[in-house]
């Protein structure tokens, strides 16, 4: 399997999807960076945020990295080849799965080069959390680059088309953007109202609280936390936050891993490769 | 029938239907803004028919249709705009069968226009002037890149970007020009006031009047306003500028599809 998992990297450093991305990471969270730092004047910037914040963007560009990197294996009888020379379908799964990892998370370097780069050009010194919150940050959204890159490598093996495979990787992708905050806005509908019923002097003279009708609960909410745990955009997005929520962050991560790397590798194996 | 038309046309009808059970679970009083709700989706049949138009102008060449139709002695010319004709119907196909959902999902509901006719004729307006622009973009995309995967990726990611693009400008230019402060009255609600201060975020001079340009340039920019359910100021001029773009692109894609060579 090492021989699979060096020819891989061979490819994938001749790759054209894979330096496209990288490139494109690079300069996408470079201009946005350049660009919110001159609305802010550059003033309150706290960039153990901003380098957080930037993990989505290599969400998008490695799916364009494993869906053309993928589809390429297809197109050019990559996978016929491995084949016939005797390696197994688990062992081509798994050789690609470690590539499309390793490309996604030197592409997320590669966009994450840009705020530090910034940073120290900047000669900013602004930081808002511990080295240790900051390093459990960093884990999260590492994580959810990885089990990301496990989804797009089940549908790069599974779909043989390279641009069917593109598009879905892309719309997944933008579907799971969308959906995060929505979901965010709906978990954070406060779940009791206070009350305040004010004096005659204008002073605050009772406060109570009452169940906010609008909030989720029970099973609904159970569900929509687990949904916006499980989304890479959900856990970029908590990586920021020091809570106990956020450590857990890597188990979803985890699961979706072996989830979705399980679940291809087995309809690989029976895959009809024509 | 294309298998990516029909599935683009599944997708919008889909959208279509979660946007009214969103919407309406959220707030059953929506069903009176029936008017706001039909132009606020064009982001998504945009994106939507950007998929269709990749997909289908990709097999052109991928199929060897393009030659063919070539061979048999069509010009450049007339395959460029059969093309661009066909992704527009594809395009407004989309675009209608997600209108047809939500107007008759709406209206089950009892829903009703909840803007004034004319308002909705040219929010309409600017919705079809800006599916159109994007179609003559993206024609141009897919008639010069051969590569059917380049295709999906340069179309998709290019309307990503300028989908984003054109939010952000658009938050920079809904950025109030007075200071907006909250006061709590007697009664503990909170009441907006406006100060007769400047606003030092406020974006105006040069600056304001280049965003705007660009943003109304950009092909998702008049839908991305319209996201709001309504026209921003001066935003009657919007079809001008879809329709400029739309012209532009198409002279261009087909002076540069007459040179290409197509191996």
């Amino acid at each position: 399997m090492t021989d699979l998992i060096n020819a891989n990297f061979m490819r994938m450093f001749k790759s054209k999807y894979f330096w496209l991305s990288a490139a494109a990471t690079f300069a996408a969270v470079l201009c946005s960076v350049c660009m919110s730092l001159s609305f802010n004047q550059g003033s309150t910037a706290n960039w153990d945020q901003v380098i957080l914040h930037y993990f989505y963007v290599p969400l998008f560009t490695s799916a364009v990295f494993a869906a053309g990197f993928l589809g390429t294996e297809y197109s050019d009888n990559t996978i016929r080849n491995k084949l016939i020379v005797g390696k197994t379908r688990p062992q081509i799964y798994f050789a690609d799965l470690a590539a499309i990892v390793v490309g996604g998370l030197i592409i997320t370097v590669s966009g994450e080069l840009a705020p530090i780069a910034v940073a120290v050009y900047a000669g900013a010194d602004c930081f808002s959390m511990s080295a240790g919150c900051f390093a459990a940050g960093v884990i999260v959204c590492v994580c959810a680059v990885i089990s990301a890159c496990a989804l797009f490598t089940l549908i790069g093996m599974v779909v043989a088309k390279k641009s069917i495979s593109i598009a879905l990787t892309l719309i997944l992708m933008i579907g799971a953007y969308a959906a995060a905050p929505k979901i965010r806005e709906k978990l954070d509908v406060p779940q009791f109202d206070t009350i305040t019923m004010w004096g005659e002097d204008g002073q605050p003279e009772k406060v109570y609280e009452e169940a906010n009708p609008e909030a989720v609960t029970g099973f609904t909410r159970t569900l929509l936390e687990t949904v916006y745990n499980v989304l890479p955009f959900g856990a970029v997005e908590q990586a920021r936050e020091d809570t106990l929520a956020r450590d857990l962050l890597p188990l979803y991560s985890l699961g979706v891993l072996t989830v979705t790397t399980a679940a291809g590798a087995v309809i690989f194996r029976r895959r009809d490769l024509k | 029938m294309s298998k990516s038309f029909l599935v683009c046309i599944a997708l919008s009808i889909v959208d279509a239907l979660a946007r009214f059970f969103s919407s309406y679970i959220n707030d059953e009083e929506c069903v009176k803004r029936l008017g706001g709700m039909l132009v606020s989706g064009g982001t998504n049949v945009m994106f939507i028919a950007s998929i269709f138009t990749a997909l289908y102008l990709g097999t052109e060449y991928s199929n060897g249709t393009l030659r063919n139709k070539l061979v048999i002695g069509h010009t450049r010319t007339a395959v460029y705009f059969a093309n661009l004709i066909t992704v527009l119907s594809g395009t407004f196909a989309c675009a209608a069968a997600e209108w047809l959902v939500t107007a008759v999902s709406w209206l089950i509901t009892g829903g009703n226009l909840g803007m004034p006719a004319d308002e909705f004729a040219t929010c309409a307006a600017v919705y079809i002037c800006a599916l159109a622009a994007l179609c003559a973009v993206n024609t141009l995309i897919g008639m010069l890149i051969a590569a059917k995967s380049s295709t999906v990726v340069v179309t998709l990611v290019l309307m990503l970007g300028t989908m984003m693009i054109s939010s952000t400008l658009i938050q920079l230019l809904s950025i109030p020009k007075n200071t907006e402060s909250y006061e709590l009255t007697d009664t503990g609600m909170v009441q907006v006031v406006v100060s007769d201060k400047e606003n030092p975020m406020y974006i105006g001079g040069t600056k304001r009047l280049v965003f705007t340009f660009v943003n109304n340039v950009l092909p998702c920019g008049p839908a991305c306003w319209l996201e709001g359910g309504k026209l921003p100021e001066n935003g009657e001029a919007l079809p001008l500028f879809s329709l400029s773009v739309a012209a532009v692109s198409t002279v261009a894609g087909a002076v540069v599809f007459r040179r290409k060579d197509l191996k």
